[in-house]
């Protein structure tokens, strides 16, 4: 992106930013189908999900089975305060965010001082309290039917419009957002650190690096973004219930993403989510909802282990390596 | 001279495993100050001990005219000063030898002024033309190097190196051996743990012995390798056998 602005000559990457810049922004006005307009949302959303699940989960290697449970608490916040109180939603995420940041504190507190599963364990264990939590509390979050909102009028305050495409605009914001803050914790002081944690954590200890701390706040951040990301994608859902919201599910599926696309890369959860969403749609249209889907993510996932270990995005990123040292060689001559 | 590190009276046991005993010693600033005992003599559990990774039982650490309590852990004792390598290297695989670099001394630096300080350690220990590659990748006496080069990135006042000459031909031990002398030169003391006697011979002004946990002696390296306790706690005292 930021090549895209820069005062340097215009060259055949840049033109082909821009031609992706701009197809994304008339995207929806050319399919004019309301279904693939949803694909490509769900496609968005999954991305943004992926790169903040990739924050602890890729860069940390600390693997989080339970980001539907923030999703859970952003959408089912705003969910909650809309409907009672009509609270416009953007009002709301900064209160999912806070409560987000406050479970995910919690959790990490008990787990990321410890070494090995445990931390991925415990992230089971809290979503599935979470979700049966929401089945409990009937009175507030509607218990196993969910909650829905109404669409009454088109208003961006309250989230509501007659057709998905202002939710591609919004989602597509949201991933850029998303991607923004994942390139720039990358270069940070704290994302070199937790690539050292990764690579050895006790050797990073010894030369003073406080992993925990680190590793805590890496998990914040994913949490937090996950949350806001929620209560988009439950707005355009229109319908939350704790099953599909705060499942074991969309947890899975938001690790998939990142894990098929590539674990620790910037784009690979983006590359992940337009492989994975498509492939499971194209399966529930063929071979109908439930069994087809988790066949094919079996399938995929052992496909990209055995396979692309180090995601899809990896195939890209070597031929471009083997591009640029022909290229340099060929120059040296 | 003056004194840096003060290791008073400690002890650790693990479970019934004395592992070491009442152990004093001083190191001097700028002093190369060997530790020298048999296989399971404590070395390493004293290093662990310094470095915070163990507590100590009995007795207590003063570094640099602080004493070091409980709450100074690993992470604090790094950021006081105190560094160190480990038996077999642990690199930051994930990474390039740079970044292995860069990511520690963001530590003390901004992002600017840490790259000029990787590229000055990066020359310092001979890595120069080695930093794109994956650390991982690296042969053993370098990844011993790079060990060194991240601890340099803290900015320590005391290295204690655990072992750096083991598994290197000569030649390769040689040039770490130099490597040494020059971090020494710029002021920082190294607490030296190695078997390899000749190095010992070669670097270290003083040495101190331990021997099953416990202090044995401590001297000039030529005079203490000849005295006989070392000797045979090194061999064991049947060799006296063969003298009758």
């Amino acid at each position: 992106m930021s090549l895209l602005f820069s005062k340097k000559k215009f060259s055949a990457k840049n033109l082909i930013q821009l031609f992706i810049l701009i197809v994304l922004l008339i995207l929806p006005h050319l399919i004019k189908n309301n279904y693939l307009t949803a694909v490509i949302i769900t496609c968005f959303t999954f991305g943004a999900l992926g790169v903040a699940w990739n924050l602890i989960g890729g860069y940390g290697a600390q693997i989080s089975w339970c980001h539907a449970a923030f999703v859970a608490t952003g959408a089912y916040t705003s969910f909650i305060l809309n409907k009672r109180f009509g609270i416009s939603p953007f009002v709301c995420i900064p209160i999912g965010i806070l409560l987000a940041f406050l479970i995910s504190t919690a959790i990490g507190y008990g787990t990321l001082k410890l070494r090995g599963p445990f931390f991925s364990i415990a992230t089971i264990a809290f979503a599935e309290i979470l979700r049966v939590l929401l089945l409990y509390f009937k009175g507030v979050t509607g218990g196993a039917s969910g909650l829905y909102v109404t669409y009454r009028e088109n208003s961006f305050a309250n989230l509501t419009f007659s057709n998905d495409i202002p939710f591609y605009y919004i989602m597509l914001v949201a991933l850029i957002i998303v991607l923004l803050i994942t390139a720039f914790f990358e270069k940070s002081k704290t994302g070199y650190y937790l690539g050292a944690i990764k690579g050895d954590e006790d050797a990073a200890i010894s030369l003073g690096i406080p992993a925990f701390k680190i590793k805590l706040r890496a998990f914040q951040l994913s949490a937090v973004i996950a949350a806001a990301i929620g209560t988009f994608y439950a707005f355009f859902l229109t319908y939350i219930d704790p099953a599909s919201i705060c499942g074991m599910d969309l947890s899975v599926k938001i690790g998939v993403v990142a894990i098929v696309g590539g674990i620790g890369t910037l784009w690979g959860p983006v590359v992940g989510a337009f492989v994975i969403i498509p492939l499971i749609e194209l399966a529930s249209n063929l071979v109908g909802q439930q069994g087809g889907t988790n066949l094919l993510y079996g399938l995929a996932l052992m496909v990209v282990v055995i396979l692309r270990s180090d995601g899809l995005l990896s195939i890209y990123t070597e031929f471009k390596e083997k591009h640029d040292k022909k290229a340099a060689l060929h120059h040296s001559k | 001279m003056e004194r840096l590190l003060h290791v008073d009276n400690i002890s650790i046991s693990f479970g019934g495993i004395k592992a070491v005993q009442n152990v004093s010693f001083d190191i001097g600033k700028g002093e190369v100050l060997g530790l020298i005992g048999p296989n399971g003599s404590g070395k390493s559990t004293t290093v662990n001990l310094i470095s915070g990774a163990y507590k100590t039982q009995t007795g207590g650490i003063n570094f640099d005219g602080k004493d070091l309590t409980e709450k100074d852990g690993i992470v604090e004792r790094a950021h006081l000063g105190i560094g160190r390598t480990f038996q077999s290297p642990r690199p930051f695989g994930n990474l390039n030898v740079y970044d292995n670099i860069f990511t520690i001394s963001l530590q003390m630096y901004s992002h600017h002024e840490a790259h000029i300080k990787t590229e000055e350690i990066l020359s310092d220990t001979g890595l120069d033309n080695m930093r794109d590659v994956n650390s991982l990748k690296l042969p053993i006496e370098k990844r011993k190097w790079l060990d060194l080069a991240r601890v340099l990135a803290i900015e320590p006042k005391l290295v204690m190196l655990d072992e750096v000459m083991a598994g290197l031909n000569p030649s390769e031990m040689e040039a770490s051996l130099a490597l040494v002398r020059k971090i020494n030169a710029n002021g920082i003391s190294v607490l030296f743990i190695e078997h390899v006697m000749k190095a010992v011979v070669s670097i270290c002004t003083r040495v101190v012995v331990l021997n099953e946990g416990k202090f044995l002696c401590e001297g000039k390296p030529m005079e203490v390798l000849q005295r006989k306790e070392v000797i045979e706690a090194y061999l064991g005292g049947g060799h006296t056998n063969d003298q009758n």
